[in-house]
């Protein structure tokens, strides 16, 4: 099961967020610009003489090195070499590849990688899944690096780490997905003018030990603009990538297009990405997210947008009375019930800025929308950032459903779950688990996976078997 | 295949080591080379700094570390067209450090006065001087730092992921976040209320 990672993938309305967008355009371009006080002119005029006498060794340098010192400094680059390399085949960043295939080379070092992060998971069945761990490379430039772990024994032992391709000039949407236990995709962008340019798609067949290119046929960098894109495989073969940029966005903004003017394309493939359709034109959605392989959802105020097979076909629907004329809709959490019918959390603010938060029920595939509930928000979750029981949410079965909010340091922030599809919330007591939830993966209601992260600096993957009562910790990076 | 090989080529040695036994004229020609793409970007890398962390010495030494930081790692850089991203990436690496540090190392004013910005400073002025500046300077870090990318350098949120090592997912949620952080501060900012 890919994971969904709901709690990333939120998008800003366009029409409620304009006019905050144009206020912070107008103080950032038309406020004050300090200039470089002298100070700083003169220190950064003198820093690089003066770092340029450290790389020399020079007297006066901080680096500077007697003959005597040097040579132990020479035998220290020695050993330094030789435990990187080292370090380098222990962790498997060097491994022979069978012709054709790219074995990604480049590798972390989780000793000295920053702000860890779990980016991605997913599970096929109670032993077998995978987490995606992203990290800034110690080397303070900010690039990141990402690779992957297997478990096939419920987490008790994993793989070594897998790279995850993600070149030094390019940008990564930094999230792998897998439809099974060897199939799996990630693109990234190169620089804006750079043979790169356009999306790279990175394809794997054996779980991540190697990896194929091949480029999807978009006009210019895919999800360049506010919005997001996604690449959704719902087998091995057959998958769509989305395209939704604002054609007047960014630094590859088309002559004289506006925030306004819209991109809205979707490809098709039936080889696991290697060849893509020509490009069709559909609904400028705001962003996609995605259930599982087929079930995914968008939306466009004041419409919901659902697809039931993997975002070949999107139908558009209208929410309910009570949500329209609201200023904006945020579905939160969709699911598709035994009964057949679609179950939607959404959360709306009217005009005069209160919030709803809704249970919503389709009986037509998503074309019409009824309210079934309306639960009511809680004030400790709702003091954070007005969002109504935090995020982000699991569903473990179709009427049991778990949410944590984001923590705001290290308080013991409440836990609310339902029993009934989201109709009722009660709060939940948990044991064990520490750090800020960030995504939930479960494969049935007692049995799921928790990814946390601590003030930037440990991410750890949970395991509850008891829906989500109690945790242990099952990896923790570094 | 050969992005790998070059990634792998391009480790960092340790430092103050490696570069002993390099020829002088290839350092004097990195140095003056390094120097002429710095200089255009100093002043954005010092804005930046300024926004992120709303405190114009703050920004100062982040400015600063963050030229230094680069100039060790530039041999490294291998696409000089993008010194800029890179400079960027670095600034928002050391601004991040700094809130860290801040965060871990806490100073309390012996006579119980709150912690208050210089006299004069010029990112604090311009953002106490108007509503929306006061909601930005509200933020949290991790969300201030994607809405002074986002809005002060136009950058995508590819763009941004890039910058800040994270997701492109976590870039839209932390924005999403901030902006209602931002509209709560709006609401509640006295000026606008009246």
């Amino acid at each position: 099961m890919r994971s969904d990672m709901t709690g990333f993938d939120r998008d800003l309305e366009p029409g409620l967020e304009r006019d905050l967008e144009a206020q912070l355009r107008l103080f950032f371009h038309q406020a004050a610009r300090p200039a470089v006080p002298p100070a700083l002119e003169l220190a950064t005029e003198r820093l690089p003489d003066r770092l340029f006498r450290d790389r020399i060794g020079l007297p006066g340098s901080r680096l500077f090195v007697r003959p005597m010192k040097a040579a132990l400094v020479a035998l220290s680059v020695v050993l330094a070499v030789a435990t990187t390399v080292g370090l380098l085949e222990l962790r498997g960043g060097l491994q022979s590849a069978p012709a054709g295939h790219v074995t990604p080379t480049r590798i972390l070092l989780d000793p000295v990688s920053r702000n860890p992060a779990i980016v991605a998971m997913g599970r096929f069945d109670s032993n077998t899944g995978w987490v995606e761990i992203s990290a800034l490379d110690a080397d303070d430039t900010g690039h990141a690096s990402s690779y992957l772990r297997w478990t096939e024994d419920g987490g008790k032992t994993w793989s070594e780490p897998r790279p995850v391709p993600l070149p030094l000039t390019d940008m990564g949407t930094g999230r792998v997905q897998f439809v099974d236990t060897r199939h799996g995709w990630t693109t990234t962008y190169g620089p804006q003018g750079s043979p790169t340019q356009r999306a790279t798609l990175w394809r794997t067949s054996d779980g991540g030990l190697t990896w194929q290119t091949s480029t999807i046929p978009s006009d210019s960098v895919p999800s360049s603009g506010f919005f997001g894109d996604t690449v959704q495989f719902r087998d091995s073969l057959n998958g769509e990538a989305f395209e939704f940029r604002a054609a007047g966005s960014g630094s590859d903004a088309a002559a004289g297009a506006t925030y306004s003017d819209w991109v809205c394309k979707q490809f098709s493939t039936s080889d696991g990405g290697v060849t893509w359709s020509a490009p069709k034109a559909i609904p400028c959605m705001s962003g996609v997210t995605f259930a599982d392989n087929l079930l995914g959802y968008s939306y466009d105020s004041p419409g919901l947008y659902v697809t039931l097979d993997g975002g070949q076909t999107w139908t558009a629907g209208t929410l309910p009375a009570e949500a329209q004329g609201s200023k904006y809709q945020i579905p939160m959490l969709l699911e598709r019930r035994s009964d057949g019918t679609l179950r939607a959390f959404v959360y709306w603010v009217k005009d005069d800025g209160t919030s709803v938060n809704a249970i919503v029920e389709s009986r037509d595939a998503g074309q019409t929308w009824s309210v079934a509930g309306t639960p009511s928000a809680d004030d400790t979750t709702t003091r954070d950032y007005g969002l109504p029981f935090g995020m982000p949410m699991a569903v473990r079965d179709e009427d049991h459903w778990l949410t944590a909010p984001i923590k705001q340091g290290n308080k013991p922030d409440p836990w609310f779950g339902t029993s009934d599809g989201g109709l009722t919330w009660t709060q939940v007591t948990y044991a064990g688990l520490t750090g800020d939830i960030k995504d939930f993966d479960f494969l049935s209601a007692s049995d799921g996976w928790a990814a946390t992260d601590t003030y930037d600096t440990v991410a750890a993957l949970w395991a509850t078997t008891d829906g989500g009562a109690t945790w242990t910790r099952i990896l923790s990076t570094p | 295949m050969e992005r790998g090989v070059h990634a792998l080529d391009s480790e960092p040695a340790a430092e103050g080591t490696m570069e002993i036994d390099e020829p002088i004229e290839r350092l004097e020609t990195e140095r003056d080379s390094f120097d002429r793409l710095l200089r255009p970007e100093l002043a954005g890398a010092y804005r930046l700094a300024g926004y992120m962390l709303c405190d114009a010495s703050a920004a100062e030494d982040a400015a600063q570390e963050a030229v230094l930081r680069a100039w060790r790692a530039y041999p490294r850089l291998r696409d000089h067209s993008q010194f800029g991203p890179w400079l960027q990436r670095i600034v928002a690496n050391v601004c991040r450090d700094q809130r860290r540090r801040r965060r871990l190392v806490r100073f309390v004013p012996l006579d119980g006065a709150a912690e208050e910005p210089q006299p004069g400073d010029p990112f604090r002025t311009a953002l106490d001087r108007v509503a929306i500046g006061r909601a930005i300077a509200q933020l949290s870090g991790e969300h201030r730092e994607v809405v002074v990318l986002r809005y002060m350098l136009d950058l995508t949120n590819e763009d941004i992921g890039e910058r800040l090592g994270i997701p492109v997912g976590t870039v839209k949620s932390r924005l999403h976040y901030a902006f209602t952080e931002l509209r709560r501060g709006l609401d509640q900012d006295p000026e606008v209320a009246r």
